[in-house]
C-alpha cells in the first residue's frame, strides 16, 4: 500500500492523537484504578482511529494509526507498558480487519468496529497475562469475575450473569464510540469542504504524488 | 426512538447497574476460607508462627509464609488452583500456584522496624518483585479455590 503525503500526515496525526490519549488519560485512569478504564481508553482510541479512517479510507490505514499509537505508548509513565502496547496493536488490528471486510464502510461498519475493538479489552488479558506474566488463564478468569462482581455487586458465583453484563457493556461502549466516530468524521469532512465518502479518497488528494 | 438515544440509554442503564462493593471485614483478623469452612487468625496467632522476612519497595516486612498459613488452616497448597486475597475495602487479587507457593510470599503483620503503617492495615500481602497491585494491603480474607 502506497500512501500519499497528505494521507501519511493524516495517519501520523491520528496515530499521535490515539497515543497521547493512551499516555495521558491512560496513566491517570490506571493510577486511580477507575473501573472500565480499559474499555474507556479503547473506545476513545478506536474513535480516533475510525475518524482517521474517514480521512484515509485505505486498507491498512487504521492499522498504521494503531502502530503509531503503540510506539508512542513507549513514552508512557509507569512500569508495565508491554501489555498496553500489545492491546493497542490488537485493537487496531481488529478495527482494520472489520473495516476491511466492508466494501463500502458505513455507520454499521463503524458500530461493529467499535464494538469488537472494545470487546477485545475483555479477551486481551487471557492472551497477554499467561504469555507475559506467567499467570494461569484460570486466575485471569477469576480476575475478570472479580472486576465484574465489584461493578454490579453480584457474587462471583453468578459467573454467567457477570460475563453477559461485561460483554453487553463493552459492546455498547464500543458501539457508542463507533456511532460518534461516524458522526464526527462526517462533520469534519463536511467542515473541510469535502464530500463525505469514506470509500474513496477526497478529490483534492487524488492528484498528489505517491511516496 | 433514535438509535443514538437507545445506545446511550443502554450504556446509562448498564452503568447504573454498577455499584461499589465494600466489605465490612474484621480488620484485626485474617480469615482463610474455602467457602464452606473457615479459620481466623489474629495478630497474636501469626506472631506465634515461624517468621519470614520479605522485602518490597525497599521495606522489609515480617510475616508468615502464605503457603504455611494455608497449611495451618487445613488446606494443602498443592491441591489449590488459586488463592484470592481480599482487602477490607472490597479490593481483591487472585494468586496462581506459582505465586502462592513461593517461599518469599508472606502475610505480613510488621516490618523489621516496627508495626505496619496505617496505610498497610493490620495485615498485608508481600510479594517481592511483583506489581504493586498484587501486594494487597488491609488484608482481611484469603479464599482458597480448589
Amino acid at each position: 500500500m502506497k500512501l500519499k503525503t497528505r494521507e501519511l500526515v493524516a495517519v501520523a496525526v491520528f496515530g499521535t492523537l490515539w497515543g497521547l490519549v493512551e499516555i495521558s488519560l491512560g496513566t491517570v485512569l490506571k493510577s486511580f484504578r477507575i473501573p472500565l478504564s480499559g474499555a474507556v481508553l479503547a473506545a476513545i482510541g478506536l474513535m480516533v482511529a475510525m475518524i482517521g479512517r474517514t480521512f484515509v479510507p485505505r486498507k491498512g490505514s487504521t492499522l498504521f494509526v494503531g502502530v503509531i499509537a503503540m510506539l508512542l505508548k513507549l513514552f508512557s509513565l509507569g512500569g508495565v507498558i508491554l501489555g498496553p502496547m500489545i492491546a493497542i496493536f490488537a485493537e487496531a488490528l481488529v478495527a482494520e480487519i472489520v473495516l476491511s471486510l466492508f466494501q463500502k464502510p458505513h455507520r454499521r461498519a463503524f458500530l461493529l468496529t467499535g464494538s469488537l475493538g472494545v470487546l477485545w479489552v475483555l479477551i486481551h488479558p487471557f492472551i497477554t497475562n499467561p504469555l507475559l506474566f506467567g499467570r494461569t488463564a484460570f486466575v485471569v478468569w477469576l480476575d475478570l469475575l472479580d472486576s465484574g462482581s465489584r461493578l454490579i455487586g453480584l457474587d462471583t458465583n453468578a459467573a454467567v450473569a457477570i460475563l453477559l453484563f461485561l460483554v453487553a457493556l463493552h459492546l455498547a461502549i464500543g458501539a457508542a464510540a463507533g456511532w460518534l466516530a461516524w458522526d464526527v468524521g462526517k462533520q469534519l469532512q463536511i467542515r473541510l469542504g469535502k464530500s463525505f465518502s469514506p470509500t474513496s479518497p477526497p478529490i483534492s488528494q487524488k492528484k498528489e504524488k505517491t511516496l | 426512538m433514535k438509535p443514538t438515544r437507545f445506545l446511550f440509554i443502554l450504556i446509562a442503564v448498564l452503568l447504573a447497574a454498577c455499584s461499589s462493593v465494600v466489605s465490612d471485614g474484621d480488620v484485626t483478623k485474617v480469615v482463610i476460607t474455602d467457602g464452606t469452612s473457615e479459620k481466623a487468625f489474629s495478630l497474636s496467632d501469626l506472631e506465634k508462627m515461624s517468621v519470614t522476612e520479605s522485602t518490597f519497595n525497599e521495606v522489609t516486612y515480617v510475616g508468615v509464609m502464605l503457603s504455611m498459613l494455608l497449611e495451618e488452616a487445613g488446606f494443602s497448597p498443592a491441591d489449590l488452583s488459586a488463592v484470592k486475597a481480599s482487602a477490607s475495602d472490597g479490593y481483591s487479587v487472585n494468586y496462581d500456584p506459582a505465586l502462592f507457593t513461593r517461599e518469599d510470599v508472606i502475610v505480613a503483620y510488621a516490618t523489621v522496624d516496627g508495626d505496619l503503617t496505617e496505610d498497610d492495615g493490620t495485615f498485608r500481602m508481600v510479594l517481592p518483585g511483583e506489581e504493586g497491585k498484587l501486594n494487597l494491603r488491609f488484608l482481611v480474607e484469603l479464599k482458597v479455590i480448589p
